[in-house]
Formats: structure tokens, sequence, C-alpha cells
């Protein structure tokens, strides 16, 4: 009865305070190492048989590599010129410059969460100045944001969770909203008013207010729109356009306002660097 | 409370840490909802099992445990499991002889009821309410009850637990 009452307070002081969040981190580092118990044969048993791959996959998959590389260097080249002018512009018109944003890279823990949420675990933590309200991305858009920083590890709510609700802005009409999970794959965009200019296909970027998500990063896209007469908001479902569920390796960009990390490493646009000789990263295929 | 009745308390801790280690190995997409309550079931083994030794704090800690590693809200596993330390112990003895299909059974019906303050405070905090997703873990959990009934009995017979 004493531990039931316990429990009941305990999960109401933890849902409405952080105070506990202290108290979490210390209990969670005494079981980080089931955590790593779990991810490393896994983990280890995935780079063996990378080691084991025939060195022509190899040398087929270094070519690629390259060429992906040039291309994309190309287009860098085209976008730090854009980029320029992009500033130059902002400051002829007298308004805030973009500042350079920073990044880290972290990866997935092969470790299962709460089946009924959509969580994950990265193996940084707040030893790696992790913390939570950090935004998690990856190479096609928005995935969810830092709720939970432990030492070692923490916790990543992902944009499809049904506790989960992120700004987001139609790239085609610019129209904001908000788009909140559900709990499986998509994402339902709420408050839309019936007479709104929305249809499948359309993009979402993230509108950065709130100031959470940097701006302008792409969050989806529309698949389905349903307008109900009777109801007062029109209904409408995006597909995420992160990989939420096929990721091994994950970018976290720091907010501007925040306080830099003094090793946080790399910075958008220029060519990433780990300073952390500890844990290699892994070279993402 | 003499040293010679009780011992081998390690061997309790070793089958909650492998428990624990079982809830969190990742598993397919499409299997994860079926994942077996392994702590659940090893909770419900020692309580009877050894009803001295273990009981509702020991649920409670287990449930912990769970919470920390999904994290979850701390106290929803914990709610959960310690019910069910209590439940299980208030039918220890007639579960104790209980011909094992009909264990079976109590099983499935213990751990599909331990579901319901999860679905509470998912409720709560605004999740889509998953009433039959609910019962997938209690089915894998009924079927593979017997074989880690049998193990744990080996365990603990072999290491002497008492």
């Amino acid at each position: 009865m004493l531990l039931g009452f316990i429990s009941i307070v305990l999960m109401t002081v933890d849902h409405q305070f952080n105070y506990l969040d202290n108290l979490r981190s210390m209990l969670s580092l005494g079981l980080s190492p089931l955590q790593h118990l779990v991810n490393l044969p896994i983990r280890s048993a995935r780079d063996v048989t990378e080691n084991l791959s025939m060195r022509r996959t190899l040398l087929m998959e270094n070519q690629q590599l390259r060429d992906e590389n040039l291309v994309l260097k190309v287009r860098l080249q085209r976008f730090e010129d854009l980029q320029q002018e992009n500033q130059r512009l902002r400051l002829l018109l007298d308004s805030v410059g973009e500042t350079e944003n920073q990044v880290t890279i972290a990866q997935v823990m092969s470790v299962d969460l709460d089946p009924f949420s959509r969580k994950m675990r990265l193996n940084k933590g707040s030893q790696h100045h992790i913390k939570a309200g950090i935004p998690v991305f990856d190479t096609q858009g928005v995935m969810g944001q830092v709720v939970q920083a432990d030492l070692f590890s923490s916790v990543v709510i992902l944009i499809t969770d049904p506790e989960h609700a992120i700004p987001v802005q139609m790239v085609r009409t610019g129209l904001h909203t908000i788009a909140v999970g559900t709990g499986s794959s998509t994402l339902s965009l709420r408050y839309l008013p019936n007479t709104a200019d929305i249809r499948p296909g359309d993009q979402l970027i993230t509108s950065g207010m709130g100031g959470r998500f940097p701006d302008g990063y792409p969050v989806g896209v529309v698949t389905d729109v349903q307008r109900n007469v009777g109801e007062p908001y029109t209904e409408a479902k995006a597909r995420p356009a992160a990989l939420l569920d096929r990721n091994r390796d994950v970018l976290l960009i720091w907010p501007e306002h925040a306080t830099a990390a003094p090793d946080a490493v790399g910075a958008l646009g220029t060519s990433h660097k780990n300073t952390d000789s500890s844990t290699p990263e892994e070279a993402s295929p | 409370m003499s040293l010679e009745r009780h011992q081998g308390g390690w061997v309790i801790v070793f089958s909650f840490i492998l428990a624990l280690l079982l809830a969190i190995i990742p598993l397919p997409d499409w299997i994860i909802l079926w994942r077996p309550e392994w702590v659940a079931m090893t909770v419900i083994y020692w309580c009877i099992a050894l009803p001295e030794r273990a009981g509702v704090f020991t649920g409670w800690l287990a449930g912990i445990a769970m919470d920390i590693l999904y994290s979850t809200l701390l106290g929803h596993y914990a709610l959960s499991y310690a019910l069910l330390a209590y439940i299980s112990l208030k039918i220890h003895r007639r579960l104790r002889v209980f011909p094992l299909p009909q264990q079976v059974f109590i099983i499935f019906l213990l751990i599909a009821f331990i579901q319901l303050p999860g679905l509470w405070v998912r409720g709560i905090q605004g999740h889509p309410s998953t009433l039959f997703e609910l019962l997938y873990p209690a089915v894998t959990s009924m079927l593979l009850w017997p074989w880690a009934f049998i193990s744990l009995r080996m365990l603990r017979q072999h290491f002497h637990v008492r």
C-alpha cells in the first residue's frame, strides 16, 4: 500500500516537475552497465561483419562515397557563396545574421525503450555536454529532441511520440501549424482552419517558433488531408522526413542562444572533426 | 534470521539482471509489442518460490529499474510490479501446487491485469489507448512461463537458494 502510494506520488512529481531528474540520472548511472552489456555485443557484431565484408565491396563503396563527396563539395561551394550573399543581403536589410550552429554526432544505442512511446537512447550524455532540450537531426530532417541526459547516455523523444509537438511551417504557403506525434510513424497537423490551403505533397519545415528547434529544417511531407464540413478544423497527416527508426548516427545541433559546448565538434557547413579520441566514430556507410 | 537460513541472494539478483537485459535487448519492429514481460515473470517466480524473501519491495525495486531503463515516469512499472508481487504473495500457496497448464492461465491473467495501471498512466500522459496491444505481452509471457519457471527452479535448486 505504502509503496503504491509512493509510486503514485513519484509519478505525479515526475510528470509535473523536474526535481527527479537528478535522481533519475543517478539511478541510471547504476543501470548503465546493463545497457552497455546489451549494446556492446550487437555493436561489435556489426563491426565484425563490417570488417569481414569483401575487399571489392569496400572498394566499390569507397568509390561511391568519393563520388558523392565530390558532388557534395561542389554543391557546398555554391552553398557557401549563397550563404555569403544571404549574409550580405541580411546586413543590408539590417536584420540579424544567421550564425553557424555547433553540431555534435552521437550514435543510437542498440537498446529498446518503452514499446508504447517513441524514444531512443544515444551513446552520449551530460559528460559530452548534452542537455535536455537539444534538437536531434539526421541527414534527412528533424528527428526529435533530448528529454533526459544521463552521464553516459541520453534519451531522445522522437517527433512521432504522442507527447511531442513541434511548430512547423508549410514551404509552399508559409502557413504555421503544429505537428503532434501520433505514436505510430505519422504526424498529425493540428488547428488547421477549414479554409487552409494545404494538400498532400506539401513540404513541412521547422518554423523556429518556440525557440527550441532552429528554423528551416525539413520535418515531413503532408500525406493526407481530410476536410470535414461539420468539424471546426481540417485534419491532416504527415510523414516524417527523417528516417526515424533506421538511423545509427544522429546529429545534435546546438541552439544559437545556448552556451556552446567547449568541445562540441565542428560547425554546420564545415568539415567535421572529432576531438574525442576515446570513442572513435564509425564511418557511416 | 541466521546466515544459514538465507543464502544465494546473488542468484535472485542475477536472475533480475538477466530479466532486465532481456527486457532491453533490441527486437525487430513487428515483434516489439510481443516482448514477454521477463521482469514480471521473475517477480512472480520469486514471490511464489520464496515468499519469505521476495516481496512487494522486490517487485517495486525491479519496477523502478524498468522505469529507468525504459525512460517511463518513475513509478509506472514500480506500481505495476509492486501490485503484481502483492497478488502473487497472496495466492502463492495455491499457485505453487497448480499444475503447469493452470499456472500458465493464472500468469496470463496476472500479467494482463498489471498492464492496467500502465494504461491509466499512459492515458493521463495523452497516449492513445492501446487496449489490445497490452494483451500481447501477456500472451507471450503465458507461452514462455513453463520454460522460465522450470529454468528458474533449476537455478534455485542448483544453488540452494533459500
